[in-house]
């Protein structure tokens, strides 16, 4: 993953999952067990993503997204796919 | 840690002006009998609203037809191969696997599902909304059922559309 990439989306899951500023968000970051996000939070996440990158992550991959680093795969993923049809 | 804030709350007008909009989609998107399954994410990308707003609003809708999961493993959801429960059990939730092929009933199932209020969603519970039938998670129409996902129809529940909860209310 791109660390623009990474940037974004630790700011993104701040602000959608409520993570307080003195917990680290880093790429192994579990949503559930480290955020107590639930499922409904990890799809607003996901679409919070989608907002800020313009585009779309297939939702098969996105609900195996239980990482920060997993959704930051996912993003870059589509952004290359994004690239390719353009 | 996740916590409500005021972005998720809507107003009382709001919710009904948005249970309006989001039960025009879900009949854009059930089969013929009124039937649908649909994921948090599809419909908070055809909506363009927070999923949580939906789920408040999904639970007040009637459960006329429910469709769990019988025992293990999960369930594609083809025609009208859906599955209903034979008793108010609380549904297996051992990790799914490929369904081995056992015969799906159709039932009508109406409300006083008790196994329902097992939904373990933080905000349900927080909502207090839990007891009340809601549709479970994360699955697509045409796609695989996971054991204890539900069906609901498109009725709403005017009883239900009661004062909302004061933790949603900004």
């Amino acid at each position: 993953m791109t660390r623009e990439t990474f940037a974004k989306v630790a700011a993104l899951v701040r602000v959608t999952l409520g993570v307080r500023p003195d917990v680290l968000v880093a790429e192994d970051s579990h949503f559930a067990d480290d955020f107590r996000a639930d499922e409904m939070d990890i799809a607003q996440l996901v679409l919070d993503v989608e907002r800020a990158f313009r585009v779309e992550i297939v939702e098969d991959i996105a609900e195996r997204c239980f990482t920060v680093g997993a959704l930051c795969e996912a993003v870059d993923q589509a952004l290359a796919r994004k690239a390719e049809a353009a | 840690m996740p916590t409500f804030n005021a972005s998720r709350r809507p107003s009382t007008a709001a919710h009904n002006a948005g249970a309006a909009v989001l039960l025009a989609y879900l009949r854009t998107i059930a089969d013929a009998h009124g039937r649908f399954v649909v994921s948090h994410l599809a419909i908070g990308r055809a909506l363009g609203e927070r999923v949580h707003t939906i789920e408040y609003r999904l639970s007040l809708l009637r459960a006329t037809r429910a469709v769990v999961g019988e025992g293990k493993g999960r369930a594609r959801i083809t025609g009208d191969e859906f599955v209903a429960p034979t008793d108010n059990s609380k549904p297996d939730r051992t990790p799914p696997s490929r369904h081995s092929g056992a015969r799906f009933r159709e039932a009508a199932v109406q409300t006083e599902l008790s196994w329902l209020s097992s939904c373990s969603y933080r905000n349900c519970r927080e909502l207090g909304i839990e007891p009340y039938p809601h549709i479970l998670h994360n699955r697509t129409l045409g796609g695989e059922a996971g054991v204890g996902d539900v069906v609901i129809s498109l009725a709403r529940i005017p009883s239900l559309e009661r004062p909302l909860p004061e933790i949603w209310r900004s």
